[in-house]
């Protein structure tokens, strides 16, 4: 038979290792806003959505979030939208131009990848940070969206 | 040197620590000389009691303060965070000042040092704690020698740490040394290098295996201890113990695993997020049940120094029920340490 002070110890151990839990989700807030990959609040400019059939889209707080995404998963995704820098419009992954700068875009992955609507802006990004505009193999979800061919090519 | 409350209440407990385990090793230096001598006289034989006594309640004060110094440097290097860009958690602080020529290259092997003695620390002060607890029932106190070279042992480790914890906390932090990043590609791009498991092995079919491995590795334990426990009249055998200790380093070692590749990212809700350090300010009542499973481990350990070090004809009645009550209380700290994360898991 279970002493008094037994149970009253077994109560409180079971208040502990359940009530805690319980208690830590019900006053902790979800992020709502969250970056899929590690959480930080992504930042309008250098958002990334990446949006599979049938699900909720995903934001990204930058282009190496989203690629370190993508990398995990067996299915691609079905459309990729990315900030024009410029505008903090979502456009298209395919129809962006990508410049790789000296500027970081998310200092914690070391992502340095920018996404222009324009090509003009990418250009002066370029021109101004001593970046590279990025071209074939080398953009971005060049694998799981690859860029149409540009005017004048074969 | 970075001004917060928590680097200020930080830097207090390290001086007063470093003064306190200055003296202890002193006064256990002293100690120990005195009882070597063996002077019989009642004079003689006094001063040596109170020296120990002295000894024995300015190490339990240090005791005290050792095991708050542990969550204390980790709410430090937490205010810390906000200091630099590419800083999102306490990963990113822990490798400020690499690549850096001043001396902050002396950060990163500081806190390395400092992470890895804090808990050893609080697992040498809990054995000299128990076997003390043991010999103080005792009429002739006669295992005060081995207490007291513990003693020195743990204020021996306090002294070290102690001093790393000052010299981390004056360095200068803020050198330009370029962007260390932090946690995400530490733990979750596919060449990461801190995690535990192989590239081959980061699976979902793995994360099962590895569930199963710890929820086993921990029921294991908990019956080992249980059984063990229950034994009042004679006491466990070394063997036994001996086993158990390994199969508490097993577990310790699962148990690691297990929070960065399984339950780190369910409790963050992040699939691919491997850090653990994140659940600091993100899930911190995670941390309760990974101190409940730290002490399960200490527990066990500090069971089999008891065994140990406590074989005396003496002694022996108050070694059988205290190795007894530390794998009563190590099986508590597995089974809670189980439900809680079970709990926390199926929250998630």
């Amino acid at each position: 038979m279970i002493g008094k002070g037994n149970l009253i110890r077994l109560l409180a151990g079971l208040l502990v290792v359940v009530g805690l839990p319980l208690a830590g989700r019900w006053l902790r807030p979800r992020a709502i806003d969250a970056c899929a990959l590690d959480g930080t609040a992504p930042p309008p400019s250098y958002r990334v959505e990446v949006r599979y059939a049938g699900e909720a889209p995903l934001a990204f707080c930058c282009v190496r979030c989203a690629e370190m995404w993508i990398e995990n998963q067996t299915t691609p995704p079905e459309a990729i939208l990315i900030a024009d820098e410029a505008s903090s419009r979502l456009i298209p992954a395919d129809a962006a131009v990508y410049v790789r700068s000296s500027v970081l875009t998310n200092a914690s992955t070391h992502c340095r990848i920018h996404a222009f609507g324009r090509r003009a802006d990418a250009v002066a990004h370029a021109a101004r940070f001593g970046g590279t505009v990025l071209a074939g193999a080398d953009r971005p979800f060049a694998t799981t969206h690859p860029s149409p061919p540009a005017p004048g090519s074969e | 040197m970075i001004v917060n409350g928590f680097a200020v209440l930080d830097a207090f407990l390290s001086l007063v620590r470093l003064g306190m385990s200055l003296l202890v090793v002193g006064l256990g230096a002293a100690a120990l000389y005195s009882g070597s001598r063996g002077d019989g006289a009642a004079d003689a034989r006094e001063v040596r009691e109170n020296r120990t006594y002295r000894l024995l309640t300015l190490a339990g004060t240090l005791l005290l303060l050792n095991i708050i110094s542990w969550p204390v440097l980790y709410l430090v290097l937490q205010s810390y965070v906000p200091e630099w860009p590419d800083v999102m958690c306490i990963y990113g602080v822990t490798r400020i000042g690499t690549g850096s020529v001043g001396p902050s290259r002396f950060l990163p092997p500081l806190l390395d040092t400092l992470q890895a003695a804090k808990p050893l620390l609080i697992f040498l002060s809990g054995a000299w704690f128990a076997l003390y607890a043991v010999n103080r029932r005792t009429a002739t106190a006669s295992l005060t020698g081995r207490v007291v070279a513990l003693v020195m042992l743990s204020g021996v480790l306090a002294v070290g740490d102690a001093a790393c914890e000052v010299a981390y906390l004056a360095i200068p932090k803020k050198e330009d040394v370029g962007p260390t990043g932090c946690c995400t590609e530490a733990f979750d791009a596919a060449e990461a290098d801190v995690r535990f498991l192989p590239e081959g092995l980061r699976s979902e079919r793995a994360a099962r295996w590895l569930t199963c491995l710890s929820y086993a590795t921990n029921a294991v334990m908990a019956a080992g201890c249980w059984l063990l426990s229950r034994r009042r009249s004679q006491p466990a055998s070394l063997l036994a113990l001996t086993t158990l200790l390994a199969g508490a380093l097993v577990c310790l070692a699962a148990g690691a695993v297990f929070l960065v590749e399984v339950a780190a990212p369910r409790l963050l809700h992040l699939p691919y997020h491997h850090c653990p350090y994140d659940l600091i300010p993100r899930a911190p009542e995670s941390i309760v049940a990974a101190a409940l499973f730290v002490l399960a481990c200490f527990s066990v350990g500090w069971a089999w120094i008891v065994r140990l070090a406590g074989n005396e004809a003496e002694a022996r009645p108050y070694q059988v029920e205290t190795v007894r009550r530390l794998l009563a209380l190590a099986c508590t700290g597995f089974v809670g340490s189980t439900l809680m994360f079970t709990v926390e898991l199926a929250l998630a």
